[in-house]
């Protein structure tokens, strides 16, 4: 799937797997092979704990190709051939042939900056053979040779710190080599006695993937590339549960070079999307409630290795089970689910009407952009704290939801105190906050003047809102060069003179994946099918092109607004320094097989 | 007792607010001045660490709009600002910093990183930045907020809160919590909050070794909640790590025993399932490479106390259980035929230095040190306990002296490789420390030679004469300015040098 000569190669992507912590990507600079981990959480700009891939045939460095599927990744050379079988437990497979030896030298992501720094706390040999190296906080690796020797080579200075770190693993006398590299954040647990054969290994790889794919529809014509790129992103930043880390069930991280963790509404954009089976998107939705906290009722932003994140995303929980119930049916609400997830949900609204209360209701109120998930939005140009339709939005459907499950569970008083509280909600966002365009976002009572998309949010709930609001967002969406772009929708409209496309900006008019999400699936549910399939083709098409990332500048030349010229540093991932992620893979999946099938 | 704000910050056992004066010895451009600080780790709301000097919010108090020279005055329980014959008083009381002024205004020049902000909130301003929800309750008085929230940097201004006094009364509370926003019942006045300070610290005392005030008070603030556990911290105002081997140290300054155990407790309860004590923790990450095991250490030294009489059993059992555990870890992972070793250097938990074999596992005479009276007070708590493993536990620990004999060649120790056997130079550092060992230490060995600060105090402990040495002169004029750095750590081990010597 990713590799020379391929659609995408590993400067644009990434390689993983579902259930393992490492990681592959090729380097910018060097265009070598580098290898990482994504548990200790670390930047790839900033990352000690990254290793060149170089082959060696005997004293002479070989370039290498490479291929990478499911099963494994191999760099071909001249006289041999290289693999990194990445497996579900925590260890890679390293397998040589060729007489080739593989070295993993300890380097940096930018050139220049020292190959190793104050990271490195040591490499040691054990008396039974293995080789440890220790990365202070970004974990352990342990080599252990079924196969061949490795040879270290290491250079420290006066005080005792690393600067150069470098392990072969030399082949036997054969010229072939067999390794398990072990990688643990913690201690490294006994090694086991025999280890599967490789071909069972990357059996395992495609087996898994191709399971993963059932959860999702049948793509829609022409899209059919995109699914298998999308699903593959999702499957392999999907973690295993325990192995020495809090994850109590299989999460989605973002990323694997940034941000990688399992972030909590992107677990529910990626429940949304398995429509093919519902039960498995539910469960998606649900996870982030293992970590509930059992006083408050938050759940955390984002759960990484080994801890969660007390900043707080959107509940967008009702909102992605309205979007499974709407096209799958509700029979994966079992009553034995109603009653778990009931009092869960209650909880977390809970949280939001006490601890977010503007005072009256079930209005909240935020002081912090990433509430609302419209992080650099210019909904908050007059500050904070500001109430905002995008999140009654989602309060709206929440509520709803929450009434749904208590009826699930035979309490149906509540649920209908659930659904009138919904009900008066949607009225106060129609009142007070529709001005005949847009929803409006209020600070201290005040309007922002602000043309974000974000003022159309509101649209994710469908058929509740009244006909002549659905048509007027529609009308809007559909205006060209006004949100509506060649790739999608700009998240700021094209006629706004805040517009900023710049590399560190998010939603302050990129054509980001989410905001697609929104629309096309809240068009979908609004009845405005053939208008959101026809939006959602332009975003998949360009991600179909250009990968998996999860944003892309409507422009590259000017800002229409102002003609003032657009300025994005080229960077060293992806088209502009933009990595793939399953945010984007996951809106796609939704787009490809639901909102565009729809039209068809 | 008078704190120097420059020196060491105004603090509380288990708070994380600080108030101290910045003065930028270093000459880093830091701006001078007053400073209000959490000791906290950053976080940006991504959960990413957010890089920011230790001062959260600059103070400056004024009078009648206009800055007037103040002078600054701060006890273990209170601080005071006096400016213009006027005056402003703060106290803590665990999660909240308690602040009165007779007519000093207060400007608060706040800090913010990444996604933070400061907003409105119920009668005050809440300050997000990352968990931690900073609020300042105005109960007597008027507060003005100036903010903007710069969009594309995803970041507040730094924003700008002044507190007015209304009637010649300020009355205010600033709040360390998080986002459940819980403020728990507090000392209703600064004086309150003031006199149940000086009686905690007081009875604090009255458990260390060492009659050095400003020893004790260094580390009775150094205290914190980290991953639930009561666990002493390297710096409040700059590293809010808590260190495995900085746990046993400040276990030696307690002449209390059930002290002893409850500080052993807490960093055993770190232990990962196989039993390694981390070398340190934070509430974010943890380090997990060995602590030194100098648990055994600290036992010794209570059992020749009071022969551990003072100690519930129940205490003692769980002590003798993790103890064990702990020191199993060592035989089970960084052992080769009976001799343990420091598989990288910087297990040995001081200064680091090049190993003289690459990449292969080094036995050190500390570790034979620490790993014998490891096994030693296991021995000892087996037989008060009795339990029939006592004897095991002395063969371990005469194994352990035969090795350190073994390594002490022609009147110097050497270090061994634990694979090839071969031989190097011993780093002085270990060598000295050896004599932690006193009476125990095996006869002809006698380590000579310097090593500074943590190592140096560590071997006074075995010898009277050292330790009363170095305990005559302060640690200041020794060269290890302890309270200067405000080294908790050191603060300790001087405490436990006063009673040794």
């Amino acid at each position: 799937m990713f590799g020379i000569g391929e659609k995408f190669d590993l400067t644009h992507a990434v390689y993983a797997r579902e259930g393992s912590a490492f990681f592959l990507i090729e380097n910018y600079y060097s265009h070598l092979l580098q290898l990482s981990s994504y548990k200790p959480g670390a930047w790839l700009d900033s990352n000690p704990f990254l290793f060149n891939l170089r082959a060696f045939l005997g004293e002479r460095e070989m370039p290498y190709t490479y291929h990478g599927d499911p099963g494994s990744m191999k760099l071909t050379c001249m006289t041999g051939q290289l693999e990194l079988i990445f497996t579900y437990n925590e260890y890679a497979r390293i397998l040589g042939t060729g007489g080739l030896s593989l070295m993993l030298e300890a380097s940096r992501y930018k050139p220049g900056a020292p190959a190793v720094d104050g990271a490195c706390h040591g490499v040691c040999t054990l008396p039974d053979g293995t080789t440890e190296l220790s990365w202070s906080t970004y974990g352990k690796l342990r080599l252990n040779p079924l196969k061949g020797s490795v040879k270290v080579e290491t250079e420290q200075n006066d005080v005792g710190e690393y600067t150069a770190v470098k392990l072969t693993l030399l082949p036997d006398a054969n010229g072939e080599s067999d390794f398990a590299l072990h990688e643990d954040m913690i201690e490294i647990p006994a090694l086991p006695k025999s280890y599967p054969a490789p071909e069972e290994l990357r059996k395992d790889g495609f087996e898994r993937y191709a399971s993963f794919r059932q959860n999702y529809r049948k793509p829609a014509e022409g899209f059919e590339q995109l699914f298998n790129y999308a699903s593959h992103t999702v499957w392999a930043r999907r973690t295993k549960p325990g192995a020495g880390g809090i994850y109590k069930s299989p999460m989605i991280l973002m990323h694997y070079e940034y941000l990688g963790e399992g972030f909590s509404w992107q677990q529910s954009f990626n429940g949304m999307a398995m429509l093919n089976n519902p039960k498995e998107g539910w469960r998606q939705i649900c996870t982030m409630f293992e970590y509930q906290n059992e006083q408050t009722g938050q759940l955390p932003g984002n759960v990484g290795f080994l801890t969660a994140n007390a900043g707080i995303q959107p509940p967008i929980q009702g909102f992605a089970l309205d979007y499974l119930i709407q096209h799958c049916g509700d029979s994966f609400l079992t009553r034995e689910e109603c009653e778990k997830m009931y009092p869960k949900f209650a909880k977390w609204l809970d949280f939001w009407v006490t601890y977010r209360s503007a005072g009256r209701g079930d209005v909240v109120q935020i002081n912090s952009p990433n509430d609302s998930g419209w992080d650099d939005a210019t909904i908050f140009a007059d500050g904070f704290p500001t109430v905002n339709p995008d999140l009654m939005a989602f309060m709206i459907d929440l509520l709803e939801a929450t009434g749904r499950l208590a009826e699930g569970c035979g309490k149906n008083a509540e649920a209908e105190e659930y659904y009138a509280r919904s009900k008066c909600l949607l009225q106060i966002l129609l009142d007070e906050h529709w001005d005949g365009d847009r929803f409006v976002t209020m600070h201290n009572g005040k309007p922002v003047k602000s043309l974000s998309i974000a003022g159309f949010q509101p649209i994710i709930l469908g058929k509740k809102l009244p006909q002549n609001i659905i048509d007027r967002i529609t009308e809007q969406l559909l205006e060209e060069d006004n949100y509506l772009t060649e790739i999608g929708l700009a998240s700021e409209s094209l006629r706004s003179a805040n517009s900023d496309y710049g590399t560190s900006t998010f939603v302050h008019g990129r054509v980001v994946a989410p905001v697609q999400l929104f629309m096309c699936a809240g068009l979908n549910l609004a009845g405005k099918k053939k208008e959101a399939a026809y939006i959602a083709r332009r975003f998949c098409r360009c991600s179909q092109e250009r990968g998996c990332i999860l944003g892309f500048p409507p422009r590259t030349d000017v800002y229409p607004a102002t003609g003032k010229p657009v300025f994005i540093t080229p960077g060293p991932v992806a088209s502009d320094g933009w990595p793939w992620s399953s945010w984007n893979a996951c809106s796609n999946l939704t787009l490809i097989t639901s909102v565009i099938p729809e039209d068809e | 007792m008078q704190l120097d704000l420059k020196k060491m910050p105004f603090g509380q056992c288990l708070s994380r607010h600080l108030l101290f004066e910045e003065w930028d010895p270093q000459g880093k451009g830091y701006t001078k001045g007053l400073y209000l600080a959490l000791a906290a780790e950053s976080s940006s709301m991504f959960g990413g660490v957010v890089s920011r000097s230790a001062g959260m919010v600059k103070l400056t108090p004024t009078l009648g709009g206009e800055e007037l020279p103040v002078t600054v005055e701060a006890s273990v329980s209170e601080a005071a600002l006096h400016s213009g014959g006027k005056t402003l008083r703060m106290a803590i009381d665990g999660k909240a910093l308690l602040l009165e002024s007779d007519g000093l205004s207060l400007t608060m020049q706040v800090r913010l990183g990444f996604g933070e902000t400061a907003a409105d909130f119920e009668n005050g301003y809440v300050l997000n930045m990352g968990p931690t929800r900073y609020i300042i309750e105005m109960r007597k008085g008027k507060a003005d907020l100036q903010v903007m929230w710069d969009l594309t940097a995803l970041h507040s201004t730094d924003p700008v809160i002044t507190l007015t006094p209304e009637d010649g009364r300020l009355e205010a509370v600033f709040w360390d919590t998080d986002s459940s926003f819980a403020r728990p019942e507090i000392a209703p006045n600064v004086s309150a909050a003031a006199r149940k300070a000086e009686t905690a610290f007081a009875d604090f005392r009255a458990r260390c070794s060492g009659t050095n005030e400003v020893y004790a008070y260094a580390l009775w603030l150094s205290f914190q909640k980290t991953r639930g556990q009561e666990l002493l911290i390297a710096n409040k105002m700059s590293d809010v790590k808590a260190l495995g081997r900085a746990q046993f140290t400040a276990a030696l300054a307690y002449k209390d025993t059930e002290q002893v155990l409850d500080a052993l407790l807490n960093v055993f309860a770190l232990m990962t399932p196989a039993g390694m004590v981390p070398a340190w923790v934070k509430d974010s990450a943890i380090l997990p490479e060995a602590a030194p095991p100098l648990w055994g250490l600290a036992l010794c030294r209570a059992i020749a106390h009071d022969g551990l009489d003072g100690a519930a059993k129940d205490k003692l059992e769980r002590c003798y259980e993790l103890a064990a555990k702990a020191t199993e870890w060592w035989y089970s992972n960084r052992s080769a035929n009976g001799a343990c070793f420091y598989a990288y250097a910087c297990e040995s938990g001081w200064a680091r230095q090049p190993l003289p074999s690459d990449a292969t596992p080094q036995v050190f005479p500390d570790l034979c040190a620490w790993m014998f009276l490891n096994c030693k007070a296991l021995a000892a708590l087996a037989d008060k306990l009795g339990k029939s493993d006592a004897a095991a536990w002395h063969d371990k620990a005469k194994a352990q002296l035969d090795i350190l004999k073994s390594l002490w060649e022609n009147g110097a120790f050497v270090i061994r490789n634990a694979i090839t056997g071969e031989e190097a130079p011993c780093p002085s550092d270990s060598a000295i420390m050896t004599l932690a060992l006193g009476e125990d230490l095996p006869e002809g060995v006698a380590p000579t030679g310097e090593a500074d600060g943590i190592p140096a105090y560590i071997a006074a402990l075995g010898c009277s004469k050292r330790a009363a040495a170095l305990a005559a002169e302060s640690i200041e004029k020794s060269g290890v300015p302890a309270a200067a750095n405000y080294d908790p750590e050191l603060c300790a081990l001087s405490l436990a040098l006063e009673e040794r010597s």
